[in-house]
């Protein structure tokens, strides 16, 4: 008996706690999901945040929640955000904005970095949604190095078994071959897997090409101390990985899809509909250059500040070189 | 004369990696209804002589034949009918997570392939009695999880579980030897009850000089793996402690 | 108002999960071995659906194939287990690096959208949030019952006794590979069915989405039995409670996860609070009861 008191003590102790959530009515909440720990999502979200102080002039509290990886947990976030009437829901990534999707009907949704098409979006009722996606199209990444080295023939793709990287695989391997390019694609399930694989890449490989695939990524010095040794340019499609050894990438400041989420958000808080809200493409492309990697890997800066000329994207130099 | 049931024809029993074998050249035939006590330190290889018996160990030479036909060449299952073991350590006999009732279905599954068809209310009123021979405390306790009961329960019930179908031959290894005294002895006693009653043929290894003395009618005694004396049932006058201690330390 | 969206929170998340967590139990508690796999079959059922169901093919007949592939998966893990010459828990980690490839094969990419799909749910949920959920509840609880039943009767009872006494039960005669093999068809298929279930309810198939499910799982129940033990006072539980413990160790994991995260508690350190207050509840629980063993 006396346990059974103790439990429902404890029950009612977090039952009342559970209470505690009480959302200001004058106040604007919005919920942002971030799925895993990571860099790029901090600076979406801080991208967002900036933005949407200036181009929103109420009163706005911002929660942040982190489901680090777990599925349930991710749920759980939803669903508390839902119950809670948050005013908006910011899902960060693919699987966090299907499941938002899915669990949340009724209140407006901007989804950051998915590859949630417009035509799905439509065919959802009622349409919720506003979306940016994050992906550069393969088009536009193989064109750079194309441009960069016209006389490139051989190219090394390395990428995972993660989300949302499959289709663009397939999509780099059709664009290379549009301009002459032979695509190889090499997957790597693991982590611990990446340096033993990335040996066996064979011999005429001219380059070697990462899209936006954050396993890969975490393991770029891996690839950088490989692609010094072999005298090969690496390249991403990613800020992050430059910093960390790449010699350079064409992609997008992550802040910008917070910053572009920012802009939507505010036209939803305006009071525009959120389905007639164009899909945002991130559009400004900045080519991220590290000096330093570049000269271990034997390449020059003259073709890529020439190809960034030609193509208008910025140029940026890292800071930090390795 | 009666017929031999069991025949070891001179069987050693070696472990790679150990140099000494663990029994060498053993020679031994048992009859039927015989009691054999096997005495012998430990290490002896007494229990390995019931592996043996049992099939959980193959010898590395020499055979063992079974009513004149190797043991190798019967079915799993006969087999598993015909010779049984009961040993100090009931987990080995008994499901002990799981009730006395289900303990005995499972039993009963062996002999009665469509286990759907035991009806569970008949089976209860046969199990009641049935138990009340062994232990009058165990026939009220149907359904009390085995892990629950007491030391002495436990064996009695691996006991009637183990002869619920008579086997023909029932391997006993020390099995009373984690019982406190008084209950070894009901347990004993018991034992030889239901040997003589069912007609088992009886093999028990103990280190128990009484209980030799009391209740074999042959003896076997080894040292280091090789039969170092043995005592007949016409030689009855030969049971006694002092020759028993003689004849195994 | 709050209090009743939290307890809507709890049972909608512990009722997709549940089918799993019994099936973990089953394994943990029943067949005593921790199968890894349950993690990937619980994906292969969400991607088995989720590529049937794409590919136009009825939600009833995608289900179906699904529940199938579970089943299969235990079939495979058994196989490799055979003989007892791979051990279980090596077992359990090749079945998983086998299903891992083998879900993203069968999906052709890591995520399947679900969301604009007709499946299995989707019209009760079109209707109401209610329709939806309870026709989920039913589902759910539907393959519960079965396998409660399941486990109760005399198959469970030789499942029961394969996990007790493996070597006894094959002396008795008893096919026990088969029996294994029967055991591990159920334990797999209760975790396509979670993947089914799940998938529908969250509106994708994803090749990731079983990270961690088993863990949590063994948690959930660990921590029901140790309160149902304490609060009957006994240290062995029958078929009937190990299912109750089951149920209230999912209730409890998810209520406390919704609870935390509804006083606005970081879910960084989420986790971290939810092991310190498991720990203190469980010492108050499980002590009294040891002294009572000691004295």
């Amino acid at each position: 008996m006396k346990k059974l008191t103790q439990l429902l003590i404890t029950l009612l102790c977090v039952a009342a706690l559970a209470s505690c959530d009480q959302k200001k009515p004058s106040e604007i909440t919005i919920g942002i999901i971030e799925p895993l720990e990571h860099t790029a999502m901090n600076e979406i979200v801080a991208g967002f945040s900036d933005t949407l102080k200036q181009l929103y002039h109420q009163p706005v509290r911002i929660k942040v929640e982190n489901a680090q990886s777990d599925a349930n947990l991710q749920r759980a976030i939803i669903q508390k955000m839902h119950d809670a009437n948050y005013d908006m829901i910011i899902p960060i990534g693919v699987g966090a904005s299907q499941m938002s999707l899915a669990m949340v009907r009724d209140q407006p949704i901007v989804s950051l970095a998915s590859d949630l098409s417009d035509s799905t979006r439509q065919q959802l009722h009622p349409c919720n949604v506003a979306v940016v996606h994050d992906e550069i199209s393969a088009k536009q990444l193989i064109a750079f190095v194309h441009a960069v080295y016209p006389q490139l023939t051989h190219l090394m793709l390395i990428h995972s078994a993660a989300d949302k990287v499959f289709p663009e695989v397939t999509e780099t391997i059709a664009a290379g071959k549009a301009v002459g390019i032979t695509v190889d694609h090499l997957m790597v399930a693991t982590l611990p897997e990446l340096y033993n694989s990335a040996q066996s890449i064979p011999a005429q490989t001219q380059a070697i090409l990462v899209l936006k695939d954050s396993l890969i990524v975490s393991g770029i010095s891996t690839l950088a101390k490989l692609a010094a040794d072999r005298h090969l340019p690496l390249i991403t499609s990613d800020q992050g990985s430059v910093q960390d050894g790449a010699a350079f990438s064409l992609g997008v400041h992550e802040r910008q899809i917070g910053v572009e989420g920012a802009k939507l958000a505010a036209a939803v808080l305006n009071g525009q509909s959120i389905c007639n809200l164009p899909v945002v493409n991130m559009e400004k492309l900045t080519v991220f250059v590290n000096p330093n990697a570049l000269q271990k890997d034997s390449q020059t800066l003259a073709p890529i500040q020439t190809a960034a000329d030609q193509m208008h994207y910025t140029i940026e130099m890292t800071k930090t070189g390795v | 004369m009666t017929p031999t049931l069991l025949d070891i024809h001179s069987v050693s029993l070696t472990f790679p990696g150990v140099e000494r074998p663990i029994l060498s050249n053993i020679t031994y035939a048992v009859q039927t209804g015989d009691f054999v006590i096997v005495l012998g330190s430990n290490g002896s290889g007494k229990s390995s002589l019931l592996k043996l018996i049992d099939q959980r160990y193959q010898p590395s030479s020499g055979k063992i034949n079974l009513d004149g036909k190797l043991l190798t060449s019967y079915r799993d299952k006969s087999f598993h009918c015909a010779v049984k073991t009961l040993t100090q350590n009931y987990h080995e006999s008994l499901f002990t997570s799981l009730t006395v009732l289900e303990n005995y279905l499972l039993i009963r599954q062996q002999y009665e392939p469509n286990l759907l068809a035991i009806k569970t209310q008949h089976e209860s009123e046969f199990l009641q009695t049935y138990l009340s021979q062994f232990n009058t405390n165990l026939s009220s306790k149907l359904n009390q999880i085995v892990d629950q009961l007491s030391g002495g329960e436990k064996q009695a019930l691996a006991l009637a579980l183990t002869v619920l179908y008579p086997p023909r031959i029932l391997l006993l290894d020390e099995h009373t030897s984690a019982l406190d005294p008084k209950s070894a002895e009901q347990l004993m006693s018991m034992t030889q009850q239901i040997t003589e009653k069912y007609h088992i043929t009886c093999i028990l290894t103990t280190h128990d000089l009484a209980i030799a003395e009391q209740y074999g009618n042959r003896i076997l005694a080894l040292r280091n793996g090789k039969i170092h004396h043995r005592i007949e049932n016409d030689k009855k006058q030969d049971f006694n402690q002092e020759n028993l201690l003689a004849a195994c330390y | 108002m709050m209090l009743a969206s939290l307890i809507s929170a709890i049972f909608t998340q512990s009722l997709t999960f549940l089918p799993l967590a019994l099936g973990i139990s089953i394994s943990y508690s029943l067949l005593r071995a921790t199968d890894m796999t349950l993690d990937g079959s619980f994906v292969l059922g969400a991607a088995v659906f989720a590529r049937l169901v794409t590919l136009g093919i009825s939600p009833v007949i995608a289900g179906l194939c699904a529940l199938i592939a579970g089943s299969l998966a235990g079939v495979m893990v058994s196989f490799i287990q055979r003989g007892g010459r791979v051990d279980p828990l090596l077992a359990g980690v090749l079945a998983t690096f086998i299903l891992t490839s083998g879900n993203l094969a069968l999906m052709g990419r890591p995520n399947i959208n679900l969301l604009t799909q007709h499946t299995l749910v989707s019209t009760a949920f079109a209707q109401s949030n209610l329709a939806g959920w309870s026709l989920v509840a039913l589902y759910s609880l539907s393959f519960c019952l079965i396998s409660c039943l399941l486990v109760r009767s005399r198959f469970g009872l030789m499942l029961r006794a394969l996990g007790d006494n493996p070597a006894l039960l094959k002396r008795l005669g008893t096919p026990v590979e088969t029996y294994r093999l029967l055991g591990f068809a159920l334990t797999n298929s209760l975790a396509a069915v979670s993947g089914i279930l799940t998938a529908q309810t969250v509106g994708y198939a994803d090749v990731g989405m079983g990270f961690g499910m088993t863990l949590t799982g063994i948690g959930a129940i660990i921590l029901g039995q140790q309160i149902l033990r304490a609060m009957l006072k006994r240290t062995t539980l029958r078929v009937a409670a190990e299912f109750s413990a089951c149920v209230i160790g999912v209730l409890l994991y998810f209520f406390a996860m919704n609870g935390l995260l509804r006083c606005d508690i970081n879910p960084v350190y989420l986790k971290m609070i939810l092991g310190i207050i498991l720990i203190i509840f469980l010492r108050s629980a499980v002590n009294p009861n040891q002294k009572r063993a000691q004295s």
